[in-house]
């Protein structure tokens, strides 16, 4: 009971956390908000017994992007009234582009999901058995079947115990993510690198007129 | 030439040569030391065995409340 | 539920003392260094004198800026203090004797050092002062720059180790050698980015004491000044959690020296006393630096850190790992494989063409990332499974 309880209140938390992050006013509330959303959020997964992506997000998400981002807004003299100016950016004008991306990434989500399924997947042989939780596969199992939550774990590989007597999270991570996900990590990454090259396009865009 | 300019930088520049040195000599020392250590007559020791030898057949379908 | 409170207050209450006490210690052994008494007028030998300035401190009237965010300028020297706590969790204070024995404890560790960055910086912006956000700032920029070194030995150790268990790799020095010796290059590296972490004397820069007068807390009096005071990022608190991990990484934590010599039974109350001693040689050596040595510049402080720290940890961490893989060969995976798409033979390269030749790499560049992944991705699978 006590569980179910402290689960909810992190979600809500999360979830109103992110919401206060779109509304507040001040950039330094909304940016503490972000921190707040990570916090519950790793907690959340700390709870689920997913430790090191949990840790992972306090280490990176909050250890550096955040505070990066407390570095930038802190710099800036939020009473300078042009600032509001800035700050009240047409989504409007970028919306075409957003959309255009976003299809563009599904789209490639599913064709590559088929054509380079026998390549990237041995599905029949994964290996690797979980330790801790049982939710703890079907989160990387999310581009196979979608977020399908209630399917079974496939316990049917070949050689699954010759992992058992050394399996960590870690371990468990680094094997599906250079192995069976590899490819998954290389359109993660093009993902990030469009997400660093978008905003300086943006920038660009408005100190040039 | 290329001496040279190693000689100077590791006047200049002593902690990034020293680093690069130490961060070279580790992948050069995986490639150049087992071919070496072999011809010496290393015999490599047996990996602990972390699983029992799976019989050489299909699985047998399980019966009752075989688990 | 009430036994595990009296475990945390096991854990807190003694912490909280030590770090009381260590501010009276480094003020007599300053004191017998520098020709001087040093407090001796409250209690005996003026053991009383911590207890006393915290009196002091929480006597005096509780000052908040007008222009300041009332929410974050509270709530900072708390979040600072929790999260410090926070840290003790996972300290192993004997065999399988701590709080919580979690497998991921030296990266939980991490964790906690790197939120408590965000109240060093909100008690920088709350005050609305331009000096205590300089010295936040600047706080951060020396905080941030020097994680980076000290996980950088850290992920060595766990190299070596193979867990991010504190436990085990206390156990692993018990039953080898305790990593000081095998490791020595990376102690005084850890050392001097420990005194840095935790702003000490020669890189004080924060608070040079007789400069700026502390930092990002300038503007913090009483109950909150003696929150930050007792569990700061920057001083006492932080001393001693970084001083528990340099001994637990590279002095064998609670090992005891010679320890079949003395009964289980015995070895219990040992455990604990020797990480205790081991932990105050560390800080004897920390305030020995404070009496010793001058405060460098900035340029400086940065330069020692991205010119000098950094590239050697690199290099003995590429070092290390791959004498490791040398000495310990992975069963699962064959290394030479890794290595196949380098090794090109009659490889000739026409001068003319160099140019496009080096256009044509940066255009190729991700294209033979991506194959190379694939075709490895393709080689581990196959030796994994």
């Amino acid at each position: 009971m006590n569980e179910i309880i402290i689960e909810l209140v992190l979600i809500c938390g999360a979830v109103l956390a992110a919401i206060f992050t779109l509304i507040s006013v001040n950039p330094i509330y909304s940016v503490i908000s972000l921190i707040m959303v990570f916090l519950f959020s790793g907690s959340y997964l700390l709870i689920l017994s997913i430790g090191f992506i949990g840790l992972a997000y306090f280490i990176i998400y909050i250890g550096a992007i955040s505070i990066l981002f407390l570095f930038a807004v802190m710099m800036l003299d939020t009473k300078y009234p042009e600032f509001n100016n800035i700050l009240k950016f047409s989504f409007t004008k970028y919306l075409p582009f957003v959309i255009i991306t976003l299809i563009i990434t599904v789209f490639l989500n599913y064709i590559l999901k088929y054509n380079l399924k026998q390549i990237i997947y041995n599905f029949n042989n994964i290996n690797i058995i979980m330790t801790d939780s049982n939710n703890y596969w079907q989160l990387f199992d999310y581009f196979n079947g979608g977020l399908n939550i209630i399917k079974e774990i496939n316990y049917t590989s070949q050689l699954w115990d010759t992992l058992l007597p050394n399996t960590n999270q870690i371990k468990i991570i680094a094997y599906s993510l250079y192995t069976n996900y590899a490819f998954w990590l290389i359109i993660m990454s093009l993902n990030l690198l469009l997400a660093m090259i978008g905003p300086i396009a943006l920038c660009f865009n408005a100190y040039t007129k | 030439m290329i001496f040279n300019a190693i000689r100077k930088a590791t006047f200049e520049q002593p902690f990034a040569v020293w680093g690069l040195a130490l961060g070279f000599a580790g992948p050069a020392l995986v490639l150049i030391v087992p071919p070496i250590r072999d011809y010496m007559g290393f015999v490599a020791p047996m990996s602990i065995p972390e699983s029992y030898p799976l019989p050489n057949r299909p699985r047998r379908p399980t019966i009752g409340y075989e688990d | 539920m009430l036994l595990s409170l009296i475990e945390i207050f096991a854990v807190i209450l003694p912490v909280l003392l030590g770090i009381a006490y260590l501010t009276l210690a480094e003020r007599k052994i300053m004191g017998s260094m520098q020709r001087r008494v040093g407090p001796n007028h409250i209690g005996l030998f003026g053991l009383l004198q911590p207890l006393s300035d915290g009196i002091k401190l929480l006597l005096k009237e509780t000052i908040f800026p007008s222009q300041s965010d009332k929410i974050f300028f509270i709530s900072a020297p708390l979040i600072i203090f929790t999260v410090n706590l926070l840290g003790w969790a996972t300290i192993p204070f004997g065999e399988g004797n701590s709080i919580s024995d979690m497998e991921l404890g030296i990266i939980y560790l991490l964790a906690m050092s790197s939120i408590s960055v965000v109240g060093i910086i909100l008690a920088g912006w709350s005050g609305n002062s331009k000096y205590s956000l300089m010295g936040s700032l600047r706080t951060t920029a020396q905080l941030i720059s020097y994680e980076l070194v000290i996980g950088l030995t850290i992920l060595t150790i766990i190299g070596v180790v193979g867990s991010y268990n504190l436990n085990e790799i206390i156990l692993f020095q018990k039953h080898s050698i305790i990593f000081l010796l095998p490791l020595l290059p990376l102690f005084p590296i850890l050392f001097i980015s420990a005194l840095a972490e935790t702003n000490r004397v020669p890189f004080d820069l924060v608070e040079s004491e007789s400069e700026l007068v502390s930092g990002a807390f300038t503007e913090y009096s009483s109950f909150s000044f003696a929150l930050i005071f007792l569990v700061d990022k920057l001083e006492y608190g932080a001393m001693i959690s970084m001083c528990t991990l340099i001994n637990i990484l590279f002095l064998g934590g609670y090992l005891v020296p010679f320890s079949y010599l003395f009964s289980d039974f015995l070895l219990i109350f040992l455990e604990p006393l020797f990480l205790g001693l081991k932990t105050c040689l560390l800080l004897f050596i920390f305030i020995w630096v404070r009496a010793t040595l001058p405060r460098v510049k900035f340029n400086q402080l940065i330069n020692l850190n991205w010119k000098c720290l950094l590239p050697i940890t690199l290099g003995l961490f590429m070092l290390v790992i791959s004498l490791l893989i040398l000495i310990f060969p992975i069963d699962n995976i064959n290394i030479q494989y890794l290595f196949l798409p380098f090794i090109f033979k009659n490889f000739k390269i026409n001068k003319k063409f160099f140019n496009k030749f080096l256009i044509l790499i940066l255009i190729l560049g991700f294209l033979s990332f991506f194959i190379y992944f694939i075709y490895i991705s393709n080689i581990l699978t196959k030796n994994i499974i």
